[in-house]
Order: structure tokens, then C-alpha cells, then sequence
């Protein structure tokens, strides 16, 4: 064919720009470029104003010349030197100041060298959330000033703590003076290196005065971890005093490094950017008790990706070698993800090409293991095929970090603490980081493979006034809590008991015995083996009780100590939904039993005309979704179990609708006559039940088992699946509900794999029907929402809590606009950027037909085979409104764990403008218990249905004036005064409402009329109505 | 373990019960309501629902006018009624005929004969004198009154619901009274006892006769919806059987017909083919296998001449011969005109 087409050149097509998929389009930007786009907007919504960066520039270089002014000074002690400098107004707190000093003469220049940090001097500042600017000012202090051994014994912390002295003095001295203030404070929270701070708050900026020394001032190859240089009385090694006195020595070397990449490779800056903001939505930073890895050491992991890029074929380089921001934030990731801890020091190691820094040495093995796990998750995005552009859009847009499965708070006594650690660690420095260390190693030891990853938030020092503060020296909290964040393994955290060694191993059982005390216990299994295991209570969440162990066993002896506090733990659950008689999986799987039992018996009725083709449970408490379990009731008095009965297809049914109406009805009659025969029922009865419009009747069967279990069967309808016009601007397309229904299904089906989808339904359910708004929503939309936080196409885990399940769906529904975007459920498949595209296009078509006073949810649901579905919800604009304000609040309040859990259930019913309070009957299983001697009336009827009935008929009533939010109990109608149109008035019930006052020209409802019908339609229902006070 | 009800939960302290201050603060007298709005004069009516509560008269208000002819579908139905006849909208949602009986009367308006709501469904029309006197073959007369009657046996209505029906909001009424003086009386009661008359005192219901009895509203009517909806099952297969029965017989006795005139020429000669509008059903297996074996039979006598590799080369050979001929004909035709062409 090709050669008949070069033969003859009249048969040769000219090539389709549209066919070729590598052709560049001519109108539209292409995928590419969109993601460059969006990356630069990104990162330049990051950044600072060019503006501020000139004015804190200039402030800076202001300081540099002052220091570089200053005169030297010459102390005969460095007792002599506190004592000046203290004299003088300056006093940098140091604990150890006044041990064993040795009498040595001290001399103080200017510094040789002073730099602005490397951000400054390249414009990239991101914005902070206090709208404060920091960077750095980096000073290197003469070589001089220190004798050879100085690396010894503190010696050299000493000296830099006079030379930050010597350097506030020089600012305080300047000609002109600053109008800044002073403070002290530790680098990253490293307590061993003070540093001091330049408040220049009339620019909203804050300088930090780093000290820094010579790379070839102290032998760098005596400071390993491994080594003793400080208390070298202990003989313990000083890993964190070595690695910061490294740290300190090459810090201008490092400024210089970052500023030959950022000149050569023109996304440095970029993907600088992109990591920070990673990082600060992680909750990471440079400080100690954050994780120990902030802005800094990420740009130094980029330049030691371009370093071994360029010469090496390292790990990093398949996305290094590419250009753009982004491939490089992910070849940082991809580094992260790929170090190992050595086995020598077991801790996060990673040095500088040809050089003994270790880039990740203030981070902990905690922080490490979190950050490599999220570096994981971001990585494996490539596997899932994913395009960059989507990457980039899961990571940094509409995503918000809920992680945290459990998280929880525990006082913690640092003082009685420091004695439990570990003889060899040096106790004297950062007892708050060592302390989040020997916690981390003991929970990781508890919960073995129940966690994934935990996070330690302690209180931080706040810095100090260098003015009026003498004898001061460091804080010692002596009592605080340390918060904890779990993320735990979906499949683990819920086992029970742990496995311990073999009895025979005589080393390890006595190891495992001391960890767990009085918990272990022998166990003898069934092939024989006799092992040490620890069970836990399978009533409670087993992770819950080991850590409440833990806390305790760490606690002791000193038992005053508060318990820890979990939020959202089972008992909170438990005390928001209450538990029922028996555990919960029992009583939804005897439901779905006795269901099972029934439709089994439908099926084996031989005398029926016509087969059954399926028969399935349409109650949420049959899926154990509903918000109470079901359990075992009498007739009518509470809310029967829905199930759908497919008959077989029948060329027989009457053509009339009616007639065919009638048939159903027959059918019904007959099978209830068939089931009755049986006798395995205390009840079967046909109903007829009418919408209000009176005209299309539905029957229902209702059985009554002997379990006292209420099941109400309906026909399905097949002529009721009718094609639906969804969106006339685009073409008449038509969806069809039977598919929509089966990517709804499917979706949900797939979701019920991990265990905490079905709480995570329920506990939203209840939150829905605690603030009134549940009678908005169907089951299957409030179940969508549930699953677009069970994706597997996000950088999170799957929830493996149903407090993790709830955050996260509350945190989507606090950042959805439905206004401008549909939710879009990836749950069987991911939306590729040309379906992306498609969607948004249809979304604005369907949002200019859709009415004004309604608003609209659309839900967009990815197939398995390529379809795609669109869910429309349609709720009052009012009720969409504040189901997003509500979200946000309890986002909030759950994001603040001192929050209690329940407090988001609580309804705020100021927000209704009246109450309709119904009358409350005695419950029906608490109304012969209290006064055994009064026979109560025999109720033929409970509460529930008859308000039901009456709080739709009122709906129907009063809808045009009013939105009624009922209870989950009916017992208790919030209403809202919908807002008055002209054109209501005019046209269609003068009557309600006062016609236009030609004095004021407001309008006003006949709100007494209304409050007159609410009682006339409900006497005897409704107990009264409440107004605001 | 009893459930904890959402009274126990909800904190209402923000609230107070409904009493009269607020009543009086959001109440609506008529001094504040137009006597006209849109040409139709307001009525009100006092409202006891929440005598309870206030003192203080609580109005309902009602619009009417005399009824304009035009509107079609209701004259159509009742063609009696132009010029006696009063459109009320608003109207509260537990109106009856007897309560706007009882307020005309009241207000010394007319005597009301009928009221007709929007939301109930309007009776067919009544065949006036005139048209009695246009039917003339009575045997015809009688067929169709039998077919009305089988009509009503096959779609007799459904069980209601409710013992008392309350209107959707937005219904109107038309009220129909005896002739047009007792509706011009009433029109002008109406007139008088409109917003700008201090003296009204008409609570909506009242006056209503002991004889006419309307069930109560509230739980007693939900109560009793309950029971209705689950109907006695033998009167429900009586329902079920006689309906089936009936739509059976009629579609059986269309079939009859339409098979006796498929039979019977017409005054033309013609015979009226006509098709069968019920689905044929589907075949049985006995059915489908018969189908099957006489296709195999047909298949067995069939023949195949081009099986074989020699009957597709014979094929072949005896199509190339014809081209071949057909080109010798053409050709020859083609010689014989050029010959004809030359010759002088």
C-alpha cells in the first residue's frame, strides 16, 4: 500500500494533523505545555514579591556592613567575656557557661567572610503563613578565634556563643542604629548551636545571624558519628555534636554549592519550591522536633542529585537528565525513597559527594521512614502510568494532607524519661528529639507491622530576649505533651495477637517477657508449637490498647500521670454512633442472614407464575451501612428492611400500564399467599403505598420473620428505566441509568474491599443526620463521597481508621466548589487528562441549563472499561451552602485534636429560624421498665412512621416558604424562611404572603398562617414551636 | 439500651416556645392587607390553630373573584355554571364544600350548590338536553352505556388512602352556587367582610352542620392512613381477579371483533386487514426445535456448486468463456457497423 502511494503521487494524502499524535496543535496548547503552566503558576504563587525581596535584601546588606565594621575585641577569659558582654546588655543563654572553662585568652575580629543566605541572594523566598519573611545572614568566624583542640568538649560552642555576643554588640553599636530587636534561639532547634535573631518588624522580616566556620578548621575525618568528642568522661559517642560542629563548617561551602546549580540548571529554583511546599503540607521542616528536614536540605539532595547525575549513572539520574521542575522534585523523592540506613549508626545517613556532611543528620528514624514512605507514594504514581501533568495535579492541587489514622496526646515527664534512655546516647542536649527517638523505637517495637509511619509533634521553645535575661539558662519542660500521628496498615492494624519467639529461644522469650510484662503469655498452637503471644481485646482497636500500654509501662512508676488521650478512636466512634446490645458485625450479619434465609425461600415457591431472577437488599443496613445497626422489632414500630425482587422477563404483561400495575399487584397478592403457606412467617401482608399525588399506587410485601425481623419487598419495575436528557446543549446526549447504577455499584463494591469503608459511611451518614441535613441526600451519594477517599490514585494510603476515613471525606467536602467542578470518583480507574478536559467541558455545558435556586452536585464516576458516568444531585442552593460551611468547620475542629470528636456532631440549631418540636413517645423498649405496675397502651403504630409521613405531607405543604431540616429521629424539624421573590408573590400565592408594602416595599410571608397549618396538620404530633429567643 | 433521642442531644436553649409576643410581632392583620390585589378582593378568615398560643386574631386570607367563563376546561365540564359561579385562590388546605358552605353562609353570601378544586379531577361532562335529543337510535344508546359499564368494572379505582384529603399548595376553587343572584349576594358579603371591615369574626370552620362529618387532621389521620394502606388480602384478590378478568374479556371480545370484520366486506366490498397489536409470544422449545430440523432438511437437499476446488475452477473457466463470448460479440458488432459505415 505505502508503495503504491509513493508510485503514484496523486493517491498520496497529505498527513492529518488530528491523526498524528505527535503533530503540535495549532489552536490548543498541548498536554505539555498546560503542565508547564501550571507548574509555573504554581511555583510563582509560592514565591515572595520581588518588592519584599529588595526591601529584606537591603536590610540585609545594611547588616553585613555593620558586621564587617565592627572593632575587635580581647577578653583575658571566656569567663571575662560573659561577664563584658553581660554588662553590655547581651546574654545568650548556654548551659554550659561556667563548666570547667579553662583560662584562655579570647580574641574577637570581624568576621572574614559574610554571606546572605543562599535564598536572598537569588530572589526564591516562599511565602510564610504568618506573612513573615525569614532568611539568612551567615557569618564565618575567624579562624583565629579558636586553638586546634577547640572541637573538644564544647570548647568550640563556646567561643561561638561569645562570637554571637560579639556580633549583637556590633549591631547594637551600628552608626546608625537598626531598628531591629534582638533574640536568641537555637538553629533548627539544634540546642548545641545558638543563634541569634534580627527582628526588623517594621519590614516583616526576621534575620538569622549563623555563625559558620572554615572547612579546614577542625580534622573533619575525627568527627564520625561514632566518636566521643564531648564528655569524653562518659566515653559515650556524640553523633549530634560531631555532625553539628560538620554541619557548621560547611555552611558557606554549601551556599556556594546551591549557587553554581541554581546559575547552571534553570529548574533548581523551580523544584526547590515544589519540595518545600511538599514538605510543608507533610508538616516537615529543618527543625529538630519537625522531622529535621526542611528547605535547606532539600536544596542540598537536589545538588547532590545534579552532582551524581552528571558524572555517575546513580539511581536519581532517569529523571535528573530531563529538564523541568518537576522531574527534578521527583528524582529528589526518588533519592529519598532509595536510602538505606546504614547498619553502623541506624541513623538516616547521607553525605555530600566527596565530603563527610551528612545532609540527614538532625533527621530522626521516625521522620526518616515518613518522608521515605510519602516519597514511595509520590513515585509510585509512575507505575500506575499516570501523566505528569496528573502527578503534579494529585500532589499540589484540591489535595489536602489528612493522614493520620490515629493520632493521639500523652503527657510526658522528661525528667523521669531521661532515665530510661539508653546508656549510650548522650542525655544532655535535645532531650526532646531523644525522647521522640526512644518513643519511636518502643511504639515501632509494639506495633510491629500495624504502622506504617508515625509522626512526633512536641512543643518548641519559643526564642528569648537577649535583654534583661541573666542566669537564665536553657528551658527545661519539665512536664509536656507530645502529640502522636499513626498512619497504620490497613491489613495489620487490626489483629489481635502478636506472635512472640519460641519457647526454646530462651534469649528472646525473656527479652519479649521484659517488653511486654505481664501481657505475654504461652500459647500452645495446633501444629505443635509452643510460642510466647500477647492478645488483646478484640472489643477495643488492638493498636488503641498497645499504645495505652506502652504510655503506661513508660509512665511508671510515677503513676500520676495522665492516660493518653486518642481522638477518634473506637470509644469515640462508638460514643457518637452508640454501640448496640451486641457487637455491631454481629447484628448486621444476623440481618443479612435472615434476609438471605428469606429470599431463599421466595426462590424455592414452586407454584409462583413466574421465576425469580434476583432478590437483593436495598437498606443500608443490610450493606452494614446504616448509622444503627438493624436489629429485631415488632410490626410497624420501626423502619422495615428494604429488598427488590427481578422477576423473570415475561412477554405476558399487559401493554396498559395501569393493568400492569394491577398484575404486580396480583403477583404480590400471590406469593403472599404462596409465603403464607409455608408458615415459616409470623406475618406477610400486601400493602399499597401512594405518593402524594395519589396517582401511580406501589405495593410491597411485608414479612415479619420469627426472628422478629421486618423485611418490605418491592417489585423492581423494569419500565421505570427510562432515558434521561441530561444535558440538551451537548447534542441530546443521553446516559443511561442502568449504567450509571452499575458504576455506582461497582464503585461501592470495589470500596467494601478495605475494612473502614463501611464505618466511614456510617459515621458520615450520622454526621449528615446530626446537622438535619441527611433528608437531602440519598444513600448512594452520600456513598460516593465516602469512596473518593478510598482512590487508589492518590498519594495517600487508604484509610485504615474510620476516623482517617471521616477526615479525609470531610477535608474533600471542605475544599470541593461544586459551583466550578465536579467531584470525580477514581476509584476503578483514573481520569487521563484528555477525559479531565471532557469532563470540565461538559460540567460548564450542564451548569448554564441548570436552575439558579438549586444547586447542583455532580459526581463523575470512572469505569472500568473506559465509560464514564455522571451522578446529578440536585439539593436546595441554601443546602449545598451549608453542608460546605459545616464541612469546613468540622475540618477544623477535627484538625485540631484538642477538639473532642463528638463536638462535631453537634448540631448548631441557631442556624434555623424555628424549631417544630414533635411529641416524644415512650420509647418502646424502655416503657414497662420504669413503673412495672402501669400498663401502657398497646401501639399499634411507632412514633417514627406516622412523623415520617407527616413531616413529607408538610414538605409538600409549605416547601415554597420554607426548608425543613428533620432529625434523624423525626422528633425534632429545623425550618429556614426561604428567601422572598417578587415574582412568587405576584403570581402564584398572594394569599401567604403579605403583598409588597408600598411603604417599605418589603415582602413578608404570613408566617402565622404558616405556624397555624404546621399545627393543624400535626395535632397530636407536634408537642409545639420554638422561635429564637 | 434505649437509643438517646435527639431531644436529649440538641441543645435548644437559644429557643423559647412560640408565645404571643412573638405571635403578635410577626402576625399579619388585615389593616396591613390591600382589600384588591390583582382584581381579586381578600378575604380573611380567623384561624383558631394557634388560639392556644395568642389571644391576639390570627388571618387567614382568601382572594376572590367571579369566575371568568373563559377558563375553558372547567366550563367544558360543568357548562351550567357561567354567571353563578366565584374563583377562590389560597385557599386554606383543609377547605371542604362544607367549610366554604359554612362561611358564605356566615358572611350572608349565597348558597353554595358545588365546589370545584384544581386538584381533583373533573367529572366527565354531562350530555345537556340537546344533545339527549340528537341520539335517536336507542339500541345504540345502549351499547354504549354497556361499555362504560365494563370500563368502570376493569379500572375500578383504587382503595383510598387517606380518610381526608388536604390540597396542595396553589389549589384554587371554583364555587359554584345555586343561581346568579346567591352568587352576586355573595360576592358582595364578600366585598363587605373584606380587610377594610373592623368586624370580622368568622373563624375558619366554624358554623359547619353536625350531620356533615369530616375526619379529624393530625395523628388520627396518619393513624388511619396506616391501616388503609395494608388492605383486607381477600377484598384485595377480589380487586385483583375482577379487574384482570375484565381487561381479559375486553381485549378478548376486541379480538372477537376485529376477527369478525377481517371477515365481513363493508359497504364497498372491502375486507379491513388488521394486524394483531399483541406481541406474538415468545416460541417454545418444542417450537424452535422444529424450526431447526426443517432448516437441517432444507439444508440436506440443497446444492452446493461450488464445494469443491474443480467446481470453483469450472465456475471460473465457464465465466472467462462468457466474458470471452460477450468480447467476440462486442467486437463483432463493433466490425459489422464500421462495414455499414464504408459502404457507400
Amino acid at each position: 500500500m505505502l508503495s503504491e502511494i509513493q508510485s503514484n503521487p496523486k493517491k498520496r494524502k497529505l498527513p492529518d494533523p488530528s491523526d498524528s499524535s505527535d503533530a503540535p496543535s495549532l489552536t490548543s496548547p498541548t498536554s505539555q505545555q498546560r503542565f508547564q503552566a501550571d507548574v509555573a503558576g504554581f511555583v510563582k504563587l509560592q514565591k515572595c514579591g520581588t518588592k519584599e525581596v529588595a526591601q529584606v535584601t537591603k536590610i540585609a546588606e545594611n547588616l553585613k556592613q555593620a558586621l564587617i565594621g565592627a572593632e575587635g575585641l580581647k577578653f583575658a577569659s571566656i569567663q571575662d567575656a560573659n561577664a563584658a558582654f553581660r554588662a553590655r546588655g547581651v546574654h545568650i543563654p548556654y548551659p554550659e557557661c561556667g563548666d570547667d572553662i579553662r583560662e584562655v585568652v579570647v580574641s574577637l575580629t570581624p568576621p572574614s567572610r559574610v554571606e546572605l543566605g543562599w535564598s536572598l541572594r537569588h530572589g526564591i523566598i516562599r511565602k510564610s503563613e504568618h506573612g513573615v519573611i525569614n532568611v539568612d545572614l551567615i557569618v564565618q568566624i575567624p579562624s583565629a578565634t579558636f586553638l586546634p583542640k577547640d572541637y573538644l568538649e564544647y570548647l568550640y560552642l563556646r567561643k561561638r556563643i561569645l562570637y554571637l555576643s560579639y556580633l549583637v554588640l556590633a549591631l547594637k553599636n551600628a552608626n546608625p542604629p537598626f531598628d531591629c530587636s534582638y533574640a536568641s534561639d537555637f538553629i533548627d532547634g539544634d540546642e548545641l548551636r545558638p543563634i541569634v535573631l534580627v527582628d526588623c518588624s517594621h519590614a516583616k522580616c526576621m534575620i538569622r545571624l549563623i555563625p559558620a566556620v572554615s572547612v579546614d578548621l577542625f580534622p573533619i575525618d575525627k568527627l564520625s558519628p561514632t566518636a566521643c568528642r564531648a564528655d569524653r568522661k562518659t566515653g559515650t559517642p556524640t553523633p549530634m555534636y560531631n555532625s553539628s560542629l560538620i554541619d557548621d563548617a560547611y555552611h558557606l561551602d554549601n551556599l556556594d554549592t546551591l549557587q553554581k546549580y541554581t546559575t547552571l540548571r534553570e529548574e533548581f529554583k523551580g523544584a526547590l519550591v515544589l519540595g518545600t511546599a511538599w514538605l510543608s503540607c507533610l508538616g516537615f521542616s529543618a527543625h529538630l522536633l519537625d522531622g529535621g528536614f526542611g528547605e535547606r536540605e532539600w536544596a542540598l539532595l537536589q545538588s547532590h542529585v545534579i552532582e551524581t547525575t552528571v558524572n555517575e549513572s546513580a539511581v536519581a539520574s532517569r529523571y535528573a537528565s530531563s529538564s523541568g521542575p518537576f522531574q527534578l522534585f521527583k528524582s529528589v523523592l526518588n533519592l529519598i525513597a532509595n536510602t538505606t540506613f546504614p547498619i553502623a549508626t541506624d541513623t538516616p545517613t547521607l553525605h555530600r559527594k566527596n565530603t563527610q556532611h551528612n545532609i540527614l543528620f538532625k533527621m530522626s528514624r521516625w521522620s526518616f521512614r515518613t518522608l521515605k514512605d510519602h516519597s514511595l507514594a509520590v513515585i509510585s504514581f509512575d507505575k500506575l502510568g499516570l501523566s505528569l501533568r496528573a502527578q503534579f495535579q494529585r500532589i499540589f492541587q484540591n489535595q489536602p494532607y489528612t493522614i493520620a489514622d490515629l493520632s493521639m496526646s500523652f503527657p510526658v515527664d522528661s525528667m523521669h524519661i531521661i532515665g530510661k534512655l539508653p546508656t549510650a546516647v548522650a542525655r544532655r542536649w535535645n532531650i526532646k528529639h531523644l525522647i521522640n527517638e526512644y518513643y519511636y523505637d518502643m511504639f515501632a517495637k509494639g506495633l510491629g507491622n500495624r504502622y506504617k509511619t508515625m509522626t512526633f509533634s512536641a512543643p518548641k521553645s519559643s526564642p528569648r530576649e537577649l535583654e534583661g535575661i541573666l542566669g537564665c539558662e536553657t528551658e527545661n519542660d519539665g512536664v509536656y505533651n507530645l502529640k502522636l500521628f499513626i498512619t497504620l496498615d490497613e491489613r495489620n492494624c487490626a489483629r489481635i495477637l502478636d506472635y512472640g519467639p519460641d519457647v526454646g529461644n530462651t534469649a528472646k522469650t525473656a527479652d519479649f517477657r521484659g517488653f511486654w510484662e505481664g501481657k505475654a503469655e504461652l500459647r500452645r498452637f495446633k501444629d505443635g508449637r509452643v510460642m510466647e503471644t500477647v492478645k488483646w481485646d478484640s472489643a477495643s482497636s488492638p493498636t488503641e490498647q498497645i499504645l495505652s500500654f506502652l504510655c503506661q509501662k513508660l509512665a511508671s512508676p510515677f503513676q500520676t500521670q495522665d492516660p493518653p488521650t486518642f481522638y477518634g478512636c473506637v470509644s469515640d466512634i462508638h460514643s457518637v454512633s452508640p454501640p448496640p446490645l451486641q457487637p455491631a458485625v454481629d447484628l448486621y450479619g444476623a440481618a443479612v442472614s435472615e434476609f438471605k434465609t428469606v429470599a431463599d425461600t421466595i426462590r424455592q415457591l414452586k407454584d409462583f407464575p413466574l421465576g425469580f431472577r434476583k432478590i437483593s437488599g436495598l437498606s443500608p443496613g443490610l450493606s452494614s451501612t446504616s448509622v444503627d445497626p438493624p436489629f429485631p422489632c415488632s410490626r410497624y414500630l420501626e423502619t422495615p428492611l428494604e429488598g427488590e425482587l427481578e422477576l423473570e422477563s415475561s412477554s405476558m404483561w399487559p401493554v396498559d400500564p395501569e393493568q400492569r400495575r394491577r398484575s404486580e399487584f396480583g403477583l404480590l397478592l400471590k406469593l403472599r399467599a404462596e409465603l403464607d403457606a409455608t408458615g415459616n412467617f409470623i406475618m406477610t401482608h400486601v400493602g399499597i403505598a401512594a405518593s402524594l399525588g395519589f396517582d401511580n399506587p406501589g405495593f410491597f410485601l411485608d414479612i415479619l420473620t420469627k426472628r422478629q425481623y421486618y423485611f418490605r419487598f418491592r417489585l423492581k419495575n423494569t419500565l421505570e428505566v427510562v432515558p434521561r436528557v441530561i444535558a440538551p446543549a451537548l447534542d441530546m446526549r443521553y446516559e443511561n441509568p442502568a449504567q450509571i447504577l452499575h458504576l455506582q455499584t461497582s464503585v461501592v463494591q470495589k470500596c467494601h474491599q478495605h475494612q473502614y469503608f463501611a464505618p466511614s459511611i456510617r459515621i458520615l451518614k450520622k454526621w449528615f443526620r446530626s446537622h438535619h441535613l441527611a433528608s437531602f441526600f440519598n444513600e448512594g451519594i452520600l456513598e460516593l463521597f465516602v469512596a473518593i477517599g478510598f482512590s487508589p490514585y492518590s498519594p495517600f494510603a487508604i484509610p485504615a481508621s474510620t476516623y482517617c476515613g471521616f477526615r479525609r471525606i470531610m477535608a474533600y467536602l471542605s475544599h470541593w466548589d461544586w459551583r466550578n467542578m465536579p467531584l470525580e470518583i477514581e476509584v476503578l480507574r483514573y481520569f487521563p487528562d484528555g477525559e479531565r478536559t471532557r469532563i470540565l467541558r461538559e460540567f460548564d455545558a450542564y451548569r448554564s441549563i441548570s436552575r439558579n435556586n438549586e444547586a447542583c452536585l455532580s459526581v463523575v464516576v470512572a469505569g472500568e472499561n473506559g465509560e464514564m458516568a455522571w451522578i446529578r444531585h440536585d439539593v436546595p442552593r441554601l443546602v449545598a451552602i451549608r453542608m460546605t460551611q459545616l464541612a469546613r468547620e468540622t475540618h477544623t475542629q477535627l484538625t485540631n485534636i484538642s477538639t473532642p470528636f463528638s463536638a462535631v456532631f453537634h448540631p448548631d440549631m441557631t442556624f434555623f429560624d424555628f424549631v417544630i418540636v414533635l411529641e416524644q413517645e415512650p420509647s418502646l423498649y424502655e416503657a414497662n421498665r420504669k413503673y412495672t405496675n402501669i400498663t401502657t397502651r398497646q401501639r399499634k403504630f411507632g412514633s417514627l412512621p406516622l412523623n415520617e409521613r407527616f413531616i413529607a405531607e408538610l414538605k409538600a405543604q409549605i416547601e415554597e416558604y420554607v426548608l425543613l431540616f428533620p432529625s434523624l429521629d423525626t422528633l425534632i424539624v429545623g425550618g429556614l424562611w426561604k428567601p422572598a421573590r417578587e415574582l412568587d408573590v405576584l403570581v402564584k400565592q398572594p394569599h401567604q404572603r403579605r403583598p409588597a408594602d408600598s411603604r417599605t416595599g418589603n415582602l413578608m410571608y404570613n408566617k402565622t398562617a404558616i405556624f397555624g397549618l404546621i399545627m393543624e396538620l400535626g395535632r397530636g404530633l407536634v408537642d409545639g414551636i420554638r422561635v429564637p429567643r | 439500651m434505649a437509643k438517646p433521642s435527639s431531644l436529649d442531644s440538641v441543645d435548644l436553649s437559644a429557643f423559647k416556645k412560640l408565645d404571643s409576643a412573638t405571635i403578635s410581632s410577626i402576625n399579619l392583620p388585615p389593616s396591613n392587607v390591600p382589600k384588591l390585589h390583582k382584581g381579586l378582593t381578600t378575604l380573611p378568615v380567623r384561624s383558631n390553630s394557634l388560639a392556644a398560643l395568642s389571644s391576639e386574631p390570627i388571618f387567614h386570607y382568601l382572594s376572590v373573584k367571579p369566575h371568568d367563563p373563559q377558563y375553558t376546561p372547567i366550563i367544558n365540564a360543568n357548562p351550567n355554571i357561567n354567571g353563578r359561579s366565584l374563583y377562590i385562590s389560597s385557599i386554606p388546605f383543609d377547605s371542604t364544600v362544607h367549610h366554604f358552605r359554612a362561611l358564605f353562609t356566615a358572611i350572608g353570601g349565597g348558597r353554595i350548590e358545588s365546589v370545584i378544586f384544581s386538584d381533583e379531577p373533573l367529572p366527565p361532562r354531562s350530555s345537556t338536553a340537546d344533545e339527549k335529543d340528537l341520539i335517536k337510535n336507542k339500541k345504540r344508546k345502549r351499547t354504549h352505556s354497556a361499555a362504560t359499564s365494563k370500563q368502570t368494572a376493569e379500572t375500578a379505582p383504587w382503595p383510598s388512602l387517606w380518610n381526608r384529603k388536604v390540597h396542595a399548595p396553589g389549589t384554587t376553587a371554583v364555587a359554584v352556587f345555586v343561581d346568579k343572584a346567591a352568587c352576586d349576594l355573595a360576592m358582595r358579603a364578600v366585598t363587605d367582610n373584606s380587610t377594610d371591615n373592623p368586624n370580622l369574626n368568622y373563624f375558619w370552620g366554624s358554623g359547619i352542620g353536625k350531620g356533615n362529618i369530616i375526619p379529624e387532621l393530625g395523628k388520627q389521620r396518619y393513624e388511619d392512613h396506616m391501616e388503609r394502606m395494608f388492605p383486607d388480602p381477600e377484598w384485595a384478590q377480589k380487586f385483583v381477579d375482577d379487574s384482570l378478568a375484565a381487561y381479559d374479556n375486553r381485549l378478548k371480545a376486541e379480538e372477537e371483533e376485529r376477527r369478525r370484520k377481517a371477515n365481513e366486506p363493508d359497504e364497498d366490498g372491502f375486507v379491513t386487514v388488521i394486524r394483531s397489536s399483541r406481541p406474538r409470544p415468545p416460541p417454545s422449545a418444542e417450537e424452535i426445535a422444529e424450526r431447526l430440523k426443517k432448516e437441517e432438511k432444507k439444508a440436506k437437499k440443497g446444492f452446493y456448486p461450488d464445494f469443491y476446488r474443480f467446481q470453483q475452477r469450472e465456475l471460473k473457466k465457464e465465466q472467462a468463456k462468457q466474458l470471452l463470448s460477450q468480447f467476440e460479440d462486442a467486437k463483432r458488432q463493433v466490425r459489422e457497423r464500421k462495414d455499414s459505415r464504408h459502404k457507400p
